[in-house]
């Protein structure tokens, strides 16, 4: 079985299910179950906590990387596309 | 100031119009100096150049997400109106950055991850919201009601 050591500033904790870390006075992260290889994390947070998985970073990132790869094209036909859509 | 620029030869941008970035943009986080250009000088188009004044060679194509989505959703936490210094009331201006493939009918906005602006402060950042409703691509050229 393939397992991930995490990174040098990487605080490693084991937990067993129905076990909790807090982090801060207001974050509690509760290991729910194991199956298999998958794990179900609950996560108790302030209202105005952002929570993402990181797979939405990086494919904002990607995005944005493949964004500013603009090769030359043709503004007034890109404008014209535009206006047409735009058209009540 | 003047900036030089791959695709515009050289700009020449007043420090009243640098929009700063504190944190860069997701993938380009050392680039902390933008300016808005026209997408073209002789047309008239609601894309802009969100073009770096760091790097000659990066320039974005945004726009303005409400333009074709008046109802866009656009909602930040007081937090994060705070990292760019708007007060929890303030209107929130908003540009989504445009991927333009070879095929332009095709083209794609970014709705999940917009660049919010404080425009009295020129202070911008790009936040990723949380909802489920938009993605990464989506088709500018769509109509809602097909």
């Amino acid at each position: 079985m393939t397992t991930y050591s995490g990174g040098p500033d990487m605080l490693v904790l084991t937990r067993k299910i129905g076990e909790s870390i807090q982090i801060n006075d207001d974050v509690k992260v509760t290991l729910i179950d194991i199956q298999g290889k998958t794990v179900r994390l609950g996560i108790e947070a302030p209202q105005d906590t952002k929570i993402y998985r990181e797979e939405v970073f990086l494919k904002i990132k990607e995005a944005n990387l493949s964004a500013a790869d603009a090769t030359a094209f043709d503004p007034a036909k890109i404008s014209q596309l535009i206006k047409d859509k735009l058209k009540p | 100031m003047k900036y030089p620029s791959a695709r515009f030869g050289e700009l020449e941008i007043p420090d009243s119009d640098v929009l700063h970035f504190p944190v860069g943009i997701l993938g380009f986080e050392d680039e902390k100096q933008f300016a808005l250009l026209p997408f073209d000088p002789n047309i008239e188009c609601p894309l802009q150049w969100l073009h770096s004044l760091q790097n000659p060679e990066l320039a974005f194509v945004v726009t303005d997400p409400y333009t074709y989505m008046p109802d866009y959703q656009l909602t930040l936490t007081d937090d994060e109106r705070k990292q760019i210094e708007l007060a929890p009331d303030d209107p929130l201006q908003a540009l989504v950055i445009v991927k333009i493939p070879q095929e332009y009918t095709q083209m794609t906005a970014n709705y999940i991850a917009p660049l919010v602006i404080n425009p009295d402060q020129h202070l911008c950042r790009q936040f990723v919201l949380t909802t489920m409703q938009y993605d990464t691509q989506h088709f500018l050229l769509q109509r809602t009601t097909p």
